[in-house]
Parts: C-alpha cells; sequence; structure tokens
C-alpha cells in the first residue's frame, strides 16, 4: 500500500474521508498497518501491503482477532478499547 | 440466493484464481474510451481480478487503483504490476464493489469490467453503478462492460435457470469452471444493451456510447447533472 492512498480512501460503513493510517511495517510500501475512521471507529487491516476494507458482514473475526493481538502494542487505545466491528473485548472473550 | 452473495464470490474467485488468472491474459481495448488528460487524479479497476487492466492504465502514464474481493486475485495484480516495474503508480485494496472505500468525486476515470453481473438482484447492480457515479469526477468517464445473453448458448442456459428456479430474473445463470478435482459454480447475470443503458439510466448515469463487441454489452458513462 503507497501513501498515496490515503488521500482517496474513505470509510466503506460511513463514506467518511479522511482517514488515519498508523504504520507497523514499512519497506519500500506500507507492509503492516491499521487504518481507522475517526467518525465511526471501525477499524480496517493492512496485512502483505494490501488494505482489506470489508464492510461489517464480510469480516472474519478470527483473523480480525489475530490482527488486534499481534499489533495490539502499537495500536492506538481507543481502537482497541471501542473499535468496530471487533475490539479488545471480543479477544477477551475467548 | 445465496450462490450470488458476495461472500460466495469470494470464495469462487479465490478457489479458481490460479486457472482463472491464466485465461486472463490479454486485456480488453476498453479502458482506452475513458483515458483523459484534462482532468487530476487516479484512475479506478473495479473488479481488476488478476490487474491486466490496472497495468495497461499505469502503462500509459496514470496512477491507477485496483480493487477486488478476492485477496488471491489481487496478490496475482500486485506481482503481476512488480514484473513490469510501474510497481509505484499502481494500489491495490480489497474491497466489496457495494461499498467502496472512496470518497466522493476521487477518480478522474474508472473501468468496471467483467465486474457487475456477478451482483444479484437488480436492485443492488443499480446500487453498485450508483457507487461508480458517486466516486466519478464531473466529466470524467465510466466504461462498463457485461456478458451478454442474446446468444442462443446463454439464451438457453437463461432459460432452462429460470425454470428451475421461477424466482430468479432472467438472465441469471450458474456457469462452470472445471478444475482438476472440482468443478465451481460462478453467478452471472446476463444482459441485453438495452438493460445494460436502464441500469446506469437508473443510477444517474448518462450514456454517451453504447454498443456490443463481441460477447460483451459496452457503455461510456459519467456523470448525468
Amino acid at each position: 500500500m503507497k501513501r498515496w492512498l490515503m488521500e482517496i480512501l474513505a470509510c466503506p460503513m460511513c463514506r467518511h474521508h479522511p482517514l488515519e493510517l498508523h504504520v507497523f511495517v514499512e519497506k519500500e510500501e506500507i507492509e503492516e498497518a491499521i487504518i481507522v475512521c475517526p467518525k465511526c471507529l471501525r477499524w480496517y487491516p493492512v496485512i502483505e501491503a494490501i488494505p482489506h476494507m470489508l464492510p461489517d458482514e464480510l469480516r472474519n473475526k478470527k483473523e480480525d482477532l489475530e490482527f488486534l493481538r499481534k499489533w495490539k502494542d502499537k495500536i492506538p487505545k481507543v481502537v482497541l478499547e471501542r473499535g468496530r466491528p471487533f475490539n479488545i473485548k471480543d479477544l477477551r472473550e475467548r | 440466493m445465496s450462490y450470488a452473495s458476495p461472500r460466495e464470490i469470494r470464495k469462487v474467485f479465490n478457489t479458481i484464481a490460479k486457472s482463472f488468472s491464466r485465461t486472463r491474459r490479454r486485456p480488453w481495448r476498453y479502458p482506452l474510451e475513458i483515458v483523459n488528460n484534462h482532468l487530476e487524479g487516479p484512475l479506478a479497476d473495479l473488479g481488476c481480478g488478476n490487474g491486466r487492466h490496472t497495468l495497461l492504465m499505469a502503462m500509459m502514464g496514470f496512477e491507477c487503483i485496483g480493487l477486488d474481493i478476492s485477496p488471491e486475485l489481487l496478490k496475482m495484480a500486485k506481482e503481476l504490476v512488480k514484473a513490469f516495474n510501474i510497481h509505484d503508480v499502481t494500489d491495490f485494496v480489497e474491497a466489496d464493489i457495494r461499498f467502496l472505500p472512496f470518497r466522493d468525486k476521487a477518480f478522474r476515470g474508472i473501468i468496471f469490467i467483467a465486474t457487475l453481473h456477478h451482483i444479484s438482484p437488480r436492485k443492488l447492480r443499480i446500487h453498485c453503478l450508483k457507487e461508480v457515479r458517486r466516486v466519478l469526477k464531473p466529466n470524467s468517464k465510466a466504461v462498463v462492460t457485461t456478458w451478454t445473453k442474446l446468444k442462443p448458448s446463454a439464451m438457453l442456459k437463461c432459460l432452462l435457470f429460470k425454470l428451475k428456479n421461477p424466482r430468479a430474473e432472467f438472465g441469471d445463470v450458474l456457469i462452470p469452471w472445471k478444475l482438476k478435482s472440482q468443478k465451481v459454480l460462478r453467478f452471472y447475470h446476463l444482459y441485453t444493451q438495452r438493460e445494460l443503458e436502464e441500469d446506469c439510466f437508473r443510477a444517474g448515469l448518462s450514456i454517451l456510447k453504447s454498443y456490443r463487441d463481441y460477447e460483451n454489452h459496452v457503455v461510456v458513462v459519467s456523470r448525468s447533472s
């Protein structure tokens, strides 16, 4: 994923723009990151340099929770606690 | 109908990605319909599959964003543009065409090739075209193509499917993709030229050009004011 993509990305659920980007791994391009909608607090993972901007109904809870666990030290607190569609509460339930 | 759900379409294309991609090497020339030099911003390739058209547009010197619902096809698309060394001007997003993750009026042109026909029912197809309209800049163009039902074998398939599934729309079919170990069924809603024009019209798009090319119906559209 390239940084310039943020100029046009919007939240697929509430259509808010601009979104926030928190980068975890960057080489030639952004490899691992999280994209956050400041309006509805939905978050979208960037995995292997591809942003996954799926609507709630197509998300995979298991994979999403794995992503949250993997990066929990780097994900902003507000997203961990109140992020949608899944957050740290779902992680604790497991 | 579950065979036409986005989840199912995603599963189908992930399963057949490799062999599907081998049969999708040569690009169509439809992207040439929409390129322009009087606007700023990137182009979009909605339903980009293995990225053959994203590559073509990037080679013409435009920034281009490919979107697809299948992560397997997206990986191939990324490999393809890397192999041609035009990685810098392209990017790829995994998303659902019903919920485009782009801001309004983001693109100077959009190609939507052989993708709309995987969506069901009609109301949703029109919704997707409205999404295309939303992210298109004023004075820019989109090209939309779908497969035709106006050939004997396709018409027969449509009739048989409708007889078996009375609640389906006429034009709905399941087309098999043969893999070594299994047969995978892909959902299509096959079109007529008129029907494609009407769907675009209902989505608030104006039709600049409309023609049939082999087994494809093609329309070039813009935002009507």
